[in-house]
């Protein structure tokens, strides 16, 4: 039996517990509609790369000899970053022992997970003989980008899913017998659970676990990005080749995976009714994370084009008017307006600082990042760099079904996922709440009788 | 027999200026395009600084087949190098002057250097590319023989080229191996928890 944690009454406890199952026992009409939906979208991207195998490759895409990487490689891009922003926001939470991350840390973690697991699909997507991949394994070329941006993927990716498994173990044990449980969730989570009775020696282990991953994660997903933008530095194309791609890569990462921890928190919180935990704060100081970071991609925009601009070769030069003021001035004015300024002015105000804003903000920043993926990849290679036509690129409706689908199969692995897992880290809940408690009495000040959740007053 | 002997000497002295003159652009005089009416030889020299203060030169002569010089014509120098893999670096670029020679400074701490001349070409002459080897001489810039840097700036880029793909591999299986390790340590330390006893901290309280 697991020992019943102090600090709160338990019919808080239970009321948590209930709430971090709702998406397990109560999934509701509304998921089944959404999870169908999100699955047809899904199997159409399956099929629109079905076609892509049977009918001639990367010719049913709109790349073509100049624009050779477009909407795949910049999606690739986007997902891993937004898996960054989960990851990062979890591990720096948890070994900064921020008292507010116990309710987002899961959706982070699987936010993470979910978009890792469909972002490493594309390389293979890209690849016009898919069934050749294994001879990255049997053949190496530890000289390329590709072969050590699979090794950082494939290492981060285990690196996620021992973030994501080891704190539900406590959850596990702590759910397995909850009565709105089925058998066969009873018997997952007794498996899951792995005899955990909650003694020190125990909490101990996984507490020494959890700082080493959290640790490791963070260098690990800087490699990884960093990595991903070599792929573009280390060529000596103009707009490619620049030292500050890393860093520019990192932080935009975690802009776009901050808003969609977000966009998952707001999301499961109003569908599932879970205001009281997670809370208008912690929504809000997300909020300024990723207003702080979008402050810091904005910087990096602005010295990497002064930086090129004002030196003025010729071949940069080019690209910059392209991209401020002719071919892709559009698409970049876009970026800038709804990327950064519309996100930083919604949150800045207090008036628009509302769920409903800060929602939107993060929407805009999911949107306006993936477009600047596409800004990074397509305008320095529609200039010719060895002479020829100046290239052109439209996604085809090949193109936008599979990007589709694997945006939608992300959404429907989280769902998915949550379909077993509890929402939140009721565990590591209890035991920021125990803390706070005994931080309290230790200062000769008597706990506030509140119930799980710190702050617990519902907001909406 | 004088006759025989003058034609064998003449034909020895040709085919030692052929082998001097390395690596004629075989490609490029198989192309023969509309307007191109020669082929161009590549020789390349180094010629090591004989006062302190003064640079190395490369130098690569350009001529014609009738061993006229090629002049104001632009002529690319690369370094051969084996970083990550076969490599060029490039080292400089110079208008041959009116004997066909274009000339670059070149500072180096290595002893030997792999050296490509390279000529594109226009529309008069195919391009022409000479490659060479070179030890370097004595030069008054040269370190005195004992530093490290003259021990090989080459070999050090072999050894890193070398050893970096090694670390690198080193450094994700480490990773990978912690990560296992401290799955399967917790896991067990989970699986062989004590029972809640007095001392559990669940239970002081």
């Amino acid at each position: 039996m697991v020992e019943q944690r102090t600090g709160s009454p338990p019919t808080a406890q239970q009321e948590l517990h209930s709430a971090a199952l709702r998406p397990v026992v109560d999934a509701g009409r509304r998921f089944w509609l959404l999870f169908i939906g999100l699955g047809l979208v899904a199997l159409a991207g399956a099929g629109a790369y079905g076609l892509q195998l049977v009918a001639g490759g990367l010719s049913v895409t709109g790349y073509n000899d100049q624009v050779f990487w477009g909407s795949y490689e910049a999606t690739l891009v986007a997902f891993i970053g937004f898996s960054y922003g989960g990851a990062l926001v979890s591990a720096v939470l948890r070994l900064t022992n921020a008292p507010w991350r116990g309710p987002i840390t899961r959706i982070a973690e699987v936010s993470a997970l979910a978009t890792l697991l469909v972002g490493a699909l594309f390389p293979i997507i890209h690849l016009g003989h898919p069934e050749r991949i294994w001879l990255l394994f049997v053949q190496p070329n530890f000289q390329s980008p590709i072969f050590w941006d699979m090794v950082a993927i494939l290492t981060y990716m285990l690196a996620t899913l021992v973030l994501l498994t080891l704190p539900l173990i406590p959850d596990a044990a702590a759910l397995r017998d909850h009565p709105r449980l089925g058998r066969w969730h009873r018997r997952l989570y007794g498996v899951l659970s792995l005899g955990w009775t909650g003694t020190e020696q125990q909490r101990r282990s996984l507490e020494r676990a959890l700082t080493v991953v959290a640790i490791l994660i963070v260098p690990l997903a800087v490699v990884v990005h960093t990595v991903l933008s070599y792929t573009f530095s280390l060529t000596s194309r103009p707009g490619w080749h620049s030292t500050i791609f890393g860093p520019y890569f990192v932080i935009g990462a975690v802009y776009s995976g901050v808003a969609v921890v977000i966009l998952a928190a707001l999301a499961y919180r109003r569908a599932y009714g879970l205001q009281r935990w997670i809370d208008d704060k912690t929504i809000k100081k997300l909020a300024f994370v990723m207003v702080a970071l979008g402050a810091a991609y904005g910087y990096a925009t602005f010295s990497e084009i002064t930086t090129e601009g004002f030196v003025g070769k010729e071949a940069e030069v080019e690209l910059l008017y392209g991209l401020l003021l002719e071919r892709f001035a559009p698409l970049f004015w876009s970026f800038i307006g709804l990327g950064l300024l519309a996100p930083i002015a919604l949150i800045a105000f207090r008036r628009t600082r509302t769920p409903a804003g800060i929602a939107l903000a993060a929407g805009l920043v999911i949107v306006a990042m993936y477009l600047k993926r596409i800004l990074i990849v397509v305008p320095p290679l529609s200039r010719p760099v060895i002479g020829g036509d100046v290239g052109a690129y439209l996604p085809s409706p090949v193109e936008i079904a599979i990007v589709s689908g694997a945006a939608a199969g992300v959404v429907l692995i989280m769902l998915f996922l949550f379909r077993f897992l509890p929402v939140m880290a009721v565990d590591e809940m209890v035991e920021i709440e125990r803390e706070q408690a005994e931080a309290l009495a230790s200062r000769g000040r008597t706990p506030a009788p509140q119930p799980i959740s710190v702050s617990g007053a519902p907001d909406g | 027999m004088a006759r025989r002997l003058r034609i064998r000497g003449l034909t020895a002295l040709a085919s030692a200026t052929m082998a001097a003159l390395l690596s004629v652009s075989p490609a490029g005089a198989t192309h023969h395009g509309e307007g191109i009416i020669d082929t161009v030889s590549v020789l390349i020299t180094y010629q090591a600084a004989t006062a302190v203060g003064a640079s190395d030169q490369l130098a690569a002569r350009l001529q014609l087949d009738d061993g006229s010089p090629l002049t104001a014509v632009e002529v690319s120098f690369w370094r051969e190098v084996d970083f990550l893999g076969p490599r060029r670096i490039f080292v400089g670029a110079a208008t041959t002057d009116a004997s066909g020679t274009a000339r670059v400074a070149i500072g180096t701490a290595a002893t030997t250097l792999r050296i490509t001349a390279d000529f594109v070409g226009d529309e008069h002459y195919l391009p022409a590319q000479a490659t060479r080897d070179i030890e370097l001489p004595p030069s008054a810039n040269q370190p005195d023989g004992d530093s490290a840097a003259e021990q090989g700036g080459s070999a050090n880029l072999a050894v890193f080229a070398t050893a970096m793909p090694l670390l690198l591999a080193l450094a994700a299986f480490s990773v990978w191996l912690l990560m296992f390790g401290l799955t399967a340590r917790t896991v067990l330390a989970i699986r062989r928890g004590r029972p809640a006893t007095s001392t559990a901290k669940g239970e002081r309280s």
